[in-house]
């Protein structure tokens, strides 16, 4: 039975304004935000990354830290959620309108069990007795398809992703609030799983008429579920700091595209494998990453590197860049075979082949400011004086299509897409001949993902940097890959020039068709 | 079952442990010149003949394989060697020595844990606010201040106001009935385990901070707030529980320091524990005696671990399925 929308506002939000800078110039991470929701609706509020929206969620509940300042007004049954006390604002709080957060891993604690943390929420806001808040706890996992008698006991860590996602949406739901904020419920999740959590959250609210208040930067999410979207654009939330994305291209000198054929780096028959050892056992468990690998990247080329995860695509991007040992095997650079040399002579090297790694926010220390950030692969090679590097700093940070001024501000304050910014400029601080991007782009909303696209394109172009872009998504990358090779259970299945199949699109489909990933990048190729 | 294997296997590194290290002290005694016997060449009563006669009686002239498998059987029979000092085996020696300093430890550290958690608990709580940069700043404090100028300056407040003994452990008139013995050793305990205590309490509170501050916050806690439950709750409830793991390793270290942490202090205040025993049998020469001292140090230390990585596989469920 459907609930249809009720016309009396459940929650009122007038002219809500976080900022985290008294500086009035500095723009607010949210900018007079308004929107109101009707008891058991579903209103979807859209942005890309870095646009507000997690912050103006937090902000309804005062979940803010201390720094963050508030104004406007949120009245939630005619009370303003922002001028409540913390007792008041408790008594709120997974009662009436209760919040998933974006990462379920993170926000569950992993040293309780599901049952308890569900348990927790209970005796929080009930007066029931520990059988009834048992009881309870058990109903909510069955009715998020977890069966109880099962996860009821088990720890976070026990659980898959997916199941992760439904224990939240319990926990969030146990107490019948009139209201979730639900912050990318299905963030981190592929298809069929996505699909299970839309379907549940969308049942749940049949059942139980609670209102949501959905957050994600996919259309296709909140176009299925929300009655209603508002779209935040940076008119009413702008980013953790408002950073140009245009291209100043004056400052990067033009380089013709290299296509001589000749490879800049080879790999023969490559192996490796991850073992675990015990001190009296000689081998536990041997696990085989890279099974006689082969793969060549002609210099100047832009090579798109895609397969299902855990087929060793990051291993391979490892021993390219000389992060790892391999077992046995091959990797030319430009005709020198790499895997003979010594230490010092690696290290030589190493500057030739650089890695953007997959989580930038791991990868830079947030402690550094951008420019230190982007400077410190010129300081470990004691290239420049101080000065000389600033201004290269600052020259690559221009490159990458980020605003130099920001050379000074903490790489904290950025947003993802931005952060991603900041780890290619510093990787190609030592003017690299090779670039691996293992799952650089993964995890970033998709217009932030298409200008990074550009980005690498772009690099291609003018700086003639030879490039291994790693993805599990075949049309994603299939659009600016010269050649795209297809890996499997550690070994390069194919290896085809974009133009080859875009050529004769039919042979590949008879040949490949079961595979569906290659379909889809067939089907994208065939349109194109 | 796994786990089992785990802790049998690390019983068993830990007896080879035993073995290399009192290898290691008998080897590197070697490097130091004299023995127990040379000392007394100062003694112009004695003559060679009698040293000569000694250095036979207490094998002290064999090569040193030969004094270190004796010594093994010895320690195989319960005796830990000879002490040429004392003229006893150095086990009964050394028991009634360890059970002082076991009182002095184990008190100091119930005192200073105890106020470890008390405190750093609260500092969290209180996180950036001039209570917990008052704290902070005394830990500093005291975790800049050397063990010896502390004790140095209990003994002498102490012998200001008259107010605690300033050293020993039993007074002289020893008391009649058990009840105000007991009363008497815990007036004489008081002094060099404050000191104890405040010398371990800032490494402690520290910890306690640095891993309460970090579940505190951390996305799960922001989480359980977000579902409205209590500060007080979510303090006892939520994040003691998950900052458990690093507590437990530093545990593990503070059981080891129960006997060896407390050396200086007990010979400074004159406490009769293993410290002055070891430093007089390092000025005696006394091998065995400081073989055993040394070996029961390693001992308590491998000892520690084994607890802590006992307690760590009983408190995190994550440990325990990694096992």
């Amino acid at each position: 039975m459907a609930v249809c929308p009720s016309t009396r506002a459940l929650l009122e939000v007038s002219d809500l304004t976080v900022s985290y800078n008294c500086n009035p110039e500095v723009r607010p991470v949210v900018d007079k935000l308004s929107f109101e929701i009707r008891e058991g609706e579903v209103l979807g509020i859209q942005g890309r990354s870095g646009s507000g929206k997690t912050t103006a969620a937090l902000a309804l509940l005062k979940l803010l830290p201390n720094a963050a300042r508030v104004s406007g007004s949120a009245l939630f049954r005619e009370h303003d959620l922002l001028k409540m006390n913390n007792l008041q604002l408790r008594r709120i709080r997974g009662r009436e309108i209760s919040i998933i957060y974006q990462e379920p891993v993170l926000a569950l604690n992993p040293v309780m069990r599901i049952g308890d943390q569900i348990v927790e929420v209970l005796r929080a806001h009930t007066e029931h007795t520990s059988q009834e808040r048992r009881q309870c706890a058990e109903h909510m996992l069955a009715s998020v398809r977890l069966n109880p008698s099962r996860f009821y006991y088990a720890y976070p860590h026990e659980l898959s992703g997916g199941e992760k996602h439904r224990a939240v949406l319990a926990q969030a739901l146990a107490c019948h609030p009139a209201l979730v904020i639900a912050d990318e419920p299905t963030a981190g999740l592929d298809g069929a799983l996505r699909t299970g959590i839309l379907d549940l959250i969308d049942g749940l609210r049949h059942e139980c008429g609670t209102a949501f208040l959905l957050i994600s930067h996919d259309a296709n999410v909140t176009s299925r579920l929300a009655d209603r979207t508002i779209c935040l654009s940076q008119h009413e939330g702008s980013g953790k700091f408002a950073g140009k994305t245009g291209q100043p291209s004056s400052f990067i000198p033009e380089m013709p595209p290299q296509c001589n054929a000749k490879p800049l780096i080879a790999v023969r028959s490559l192996n490796k494998s991850y073992r675990s050892r015990g001190l009296f056992r000689r081998r536990h468990a041997e696990k085989r990453a890279l099974d006689s690998v082969n793969l060549s990247l002609p210099a100047g080329s832009l090579v798109a590197l895609v397969g299902p995860s855990g087929s060793g695509k990051s291993t391979l991007a490892r021993c390219l860049t000389l992060l790892e040992e391999v077992d046995s095997g091959e990797i030319y650079l430009n005709q020198k075979n790499l895997l003979g040399l010594s230490a010092r002579e690696k290290r030589d090297l190493r500057p030739l082949l650089q890695y953007v790694p997959q989580d930038p926010a791991g990868a830079l220390n947030p402690r550094l400011s951008a420019g230190d950030a982007v400077s410190e692969p010129l300081v470990i090679q004691r290239r420049g004086t101080a000065r000389e590097r600033r201004m290269q700093a600052e020259l690559l940070m221009c490159q990458v299509g980020l605003d130099p001024g920001a050379a000074n501000r903490s790489c904290d304050e950025f947003s993802g897409g931005q952060k991603q910014r900041l780890a290619i400029a510093r990787a190609l601080a030592l003017r690299p001949k090779l670039l691996v991007f293992d799952e650089s782009l993964s995890g970033l909303d998709s217009t932030t993902e298409h200008e990074l696209l550009q980005l690498i394109r772009d690099l291609k172009h003018k700086l003639g940097v030879t490039q291994l872009l790693i993805s599990h998504d075949a049309e994603m990358v299939s659009a600016i890959a010269d050649s795209i090779a297809v890996m499997e259970d550690g070994t390069i299945s194919r290896h085809e020039s974009t133009a080859k199949i875009a050529a004769n699109p039919e042979h590949w489909i008879a040949e490949h068709a079961r595979d569906p990933m290659v379909f889809k990048l067939l089907m994208l190729t065939e349109t194109e | 079952m796994k786990a089992a294997r785990y802790f049998e296997q690390r019983l068993v590194h830990s007896v080879l442990l035993l073995i290399v290290t009192s290898m290691a002290i008998f080897g590197t005694s070697q490097l130091a010149p004299g023995s127990f016997v040379d000392e007394m060449r100062l003694n112009p009563q004695i003559s060679p003949q009698t040293m000569q006669a000694l250095r036979m009686q207490f094998g002290v002239d064999q090569p040193l394989p030969t004094r270190y498998f004796r010594w093994l059987r010895s320690a195989a029979m319960g005796d830990f060697g000879y002490s040429l000092a004392y003229n006893l085996p150095v086990a009964k020696l050394l028991w009634s020595r360890l059970r002082n300093t076991l009182l002095l430890g184990t008190t100091a550290m119930l005192v200073a844990w105890t106020a470890a958690l008390l405190l750093g608990s609260w500092s969290t709580l209180r996180s950036g606010k001039l209570a917990d940069r008052t704290v902070s700043a005394i830990s500093a404090f005291l975790l800049s201040t050397p063990e010896l100028a502390l004790a140095l300056l209990a003994i002498l407040l102490a012998a200001r106001f008259r107010i605690l003994p300033a050293g020993g452990m039993t007074s002289i008139n020893t008391a009649k009935n058990s009840w105000a013995a007991a009363a008497d050793v815990s007036r004489h305990l008081i002094l060099p385990m404050s000191v104890l205590a405040l010398t371990a309490f800032p490494v402690l509170f520290r910890h306690v901070r640095a891993a309460m501050l970090e579940v505190w916050n951390s996305s799960f806690v922001h989480a359980a707030r977000g579902h409205g439950i209590s500060d007080a709750r979510l303090l006892v409830r939520h994040a003691v529980p998950a900052a458990l793991s690093p507590m437990i390793s530093l545990f593990g270290f503070s059981v080891a320091a129960l006997v060896s942490g407390s050396f200086l202090v007990e010979v400074v205040t004159a406490w009769p524990g293993i410290g002055p025993l070891f430093l007089e049998a390092i000025y005696a020469r006394d091998l065995h005696l400081v073989v055993a001292v040394v070996m029961l140090f390693t001992a308590f230390l491998i000892l520690a671990n084994l607890t802590a990585d006992l307690l760590l596989y009983a408190a995190d469920p994550r440990v325990r399925s990694e096992c």
